[in-house]
């Protein structure tokens, strides 16, 4: 019972920090309003408020959110296995561009036509995402460094595909369209919530469980807390890692062929994606747990919406949230942040369970 | 491919070597005393448009250089800050970073020059451009190496300034001190905090100059994003000259010229344009690979032989 209690003062812990750290970022940002603003008062109310303020708007945070929780999501698989790989971005854009592919070049039926769109973006994003570890193994260059510039080469590369055999020719830059039978029909009438919502519901219990209640799971973990007790407990860590960025790359190769074929009649997206930042946030958020990273995805969405509602209402522009993001990842990922708050706690918890041992003792003798 | 016989094909590739010289100079420096800086991309973006702001408003070059000076240091202090004295992990800083000075940025190009894209409604000063008399009547040499910007021949010198400082001094000693190990160093009686915030500091000058070089040299304005992966690239660099400047500097010339061949065969080709933006990349990395690859096979045949 003793160590009961003091797993959840840990746990609380760290949910105290992740509030601390938000309210101080968000604070910041309030200031960085007031200083530039007019009506910085009606700016922050737009940016707090706005998304609550049409159905149409709440439910944009609500789409929003699909493509930051599948990031999220392989992130979450990634980065716990000790590589800091962010190479999501380049997988997630190549995803939407073979599902882009496969939706109008390959005639299949419906049903049929969407799973092997999703399946060969998800295969892809997997390889994609494995790409930084296998060149590091060979280069020593980092694999941050090496997934970084991986994003913008994937990004050229989709983006030439598109321009050289998809392209229709009238009108603005975008693919042809995509047939009825490729698309992902819609869930709630009025809304574009799709059938790509019920595949991130299963994504996020299968992610849940494959990290939280699996050996495979148990092994990245440990691999990434501390890879040399992961190899000397006879753990394959290079096998490990590299799996993680195959499962990892998955959900963001699915989530950019969801994000496609789900929200968009043709594929339109001439700049990179960069969902990547976001997905890094919601996982640091969402304190490495994947059960809360539908919850902190939409947290950030919420923001992100509110930024674009403020900055159609004021003079402000929505990268002013940035601030916001920037803070937040400092602040959460410094292992210093609050320590003197969690030693005291340590400290008063240790004196506590020796008086109680020396009582024990007492009592005994 | 006629052009790689004409000095003013190589005059360019010495002319977008410079901001990947000082980058990579930058990443030498601090990978010396054990600091991944993954936020050099972001520092050179935000002293890019510090130093135009402050020109514009100033008048002078003179402020607006040591404006965006101080933000290069202020810059990588708050990095040191967060990864050295709170403990946070280098990468995830680095990201942070680099994400604020994308977005803000941005952000404050919007307030100043009511432009989310470029700075050129604000009359900004640009360093000058440098004829060195005697050099210039040499026939190709003179006309590839001089009349270059002021901050490539800065850059030049920086590099010669930075080998002596790392293998010639005491501190440069501390700091590859540091950066080997720093238990060892600690006990040795060098102050390790103190010797990281200095490699730190030369740090973000060294990011301003190749910052500001954008856009007061090669460019007369900001523009958003303008850094565009030269900071990310400067890490492979310094991943091929292991925190030597010298080699540094001869692998940013790799850069330069995939960079200029490609813009060179942008115009003499009929390749798809976008694909071919990716060609600086996909060529460092295959490079990086063939260099290591060929090294640890040599190694392995010392290690036979011996």
């Amino acid at each position: 019972m003793n160590k009961k209690k003091k797993f959840d003062i840990m746990n609380y812990f760290n949910v105290i920090r992740i509030v601390i750290a938000m309210a101080i970022a968000l604070l910041i940002v309030f200031a960085i309003i007031f200083f530039v603003s007019e009506d910085p008062v009606f700016a922050i109310q737009k940016l707090m408020l706005g998304p609550l303020q049409t159905k149409r708007s709440f439910f944009n945070v609500i789409e929003r959110a699909v493509p930051l929780i599948f990031t999220g999501l392989s992130l979450n698989i990634v980065l716990r296995s000790g590589v800091f790989n962010i190479a999501a971005d380049g997988a997630f854009y190549m995803g939407a561009v073979i599902a882009t592919a496969i939706a109008i070049r390959v005639p299949l039926p419906n049903i049929l036509h969407q799973f092997v769109l999703i399946v060969a973006a998800a295969i892809a994003g997997g390889f994609i995402s494995m790409l930084p570890v296998l060149i590091n193994k060979y280069t020593k260059v980092d694999p941050t460094v090496l997934s970084i510039m991986f994003n913008s080469i994937f990004y050229y590369l989709g983006l030439s595909i598109i321009s050289a055999f998809f392209l229709e020719g009238s009108g603005s830059w975008g693919s042809a369209k995509f047939p009825a039978d490729a698309k992902l029909g819609n869930l709630i009438k009025g809304t574009s919530m799709n059938y790509g919502f019920l595949i991130l519901i299963a994504s996020i219990i299968f992610v849940v469980i494959l990290m939280e209640k699996t050996s495979f799971g148990y092994k990245v973990r440990v691999t990434g807390i501390n890879p040399a007790f992961a190899k000397t407990a006879g753990i394959k860590t290079g096998k490990i890692i590299l799996g993680a960025q195959f499962i990892g790359g998955i959900f963001a190769g699915m989530g950019g062929a969801i994000e496609m074929v789900g929200m968009y009649k043709r594929f339109y997206w001439q700049s990179p994606v960069n969902y990547v930042w976001d997905g890094l946030l919601v996982h640091m958020l969402a304190n490495q747990n994947p059960v809360f990273i539908p919850l902190t995805a939409f947290f950030i969405a919420y923001l992100r919406i509110g930024a674009e509602i403020m900055s159609r209402a004021t003079d402000l522009d929505p990268e002013v949230v940035t601030f916001l993001q920037g803070i937040i990842i400092l602040l959460v990922a410094s292992e210093r942040f609050l320590y003197k708050f969690k030693q005291k706690h340590e400290q008063k918890l240790a004196l506590e369970q020796a008086e109680l041992a020396s009582a024990q003792e007492g009592g005994n003798a | 491919m006629a052009f790689l016989a004409s000095p003013s094909f190589w005059f360019s590739v010495l002319a977008s070597t410079t901001p990947v010289m000082l980058a990579t100079l930058a990443a030498n420096i601090v990978s010396q005393a054990g600091i991944f800086n993954l936020a050099i991309e972001g520092t050179m973006l935000i002293c890019a448009l510090a130093g135009v702001l402050a020109s514009a408003y100033s008048k002078s070059l003179l402020v607006g250089a040591l404006v965006g000076i101080a933000f290069g240091i202020l810059v990588s202090f708050v990095l040191g800050y967060f990864t050295l004295v709170m403990r946070g992990p280098m990468n995830a800083c680095g990201v942070a970073i680099n994400l604020t000075a994308t977005g803000g940025t941005v952000f404050v190009l919007v307030l100043t020059a009511g432009s989310k894209i470029t700075s050129s409604s604000l009359v900004s000063k640009t360093f000058p451009n440098i004829t060195i008399p005697g050099l210039k009547s040499i026939p190709f040499i003179g006309s590839v190496l001089s009349g270059h910007n002021f901050i490539t021949y800065v850059g030049w010198i920086l590099v010669a300034l930075t080998w002596f400082l790392l293998y010639k001094t005491k501190l440069g000693l501390n700091i590859r001190a540091v950066g080997e190990n720093e238990e060892a160093a600690q006990s040795a009686g060098i102050n390790v905090l103190k010797t990281r915030f200095i490699a730190l500091t030369f740090c973000g000058v060294f990011c301003a100059l190749g910052g500001m070089y954008l856009s007061m040299g090669s460019l007369k304005s900001f523009t958003a994003g303008m850094v565009s992966g030269r900071g990310y690239l400067s890490l492979a660099m310094q991943a091929i000259s292991q925190g030597n400047p010298v080699l540094g500097f001869l692998s940013s010339l790799l850069y330069g010229f995939s960079d200029t061949i490609t813009v060179y065969l942008q115009l003499y080709s009929d390749l798809d344009l976008k694909l071919i933006d990716a060609f600086p990349y996909v060529f460092i990395i295959v490079v990086l690979t063939i260099l290591q690859v060929s090294k640890s096979k040599a190694e392995a045949r010392r290690a036979k032989a011996a």
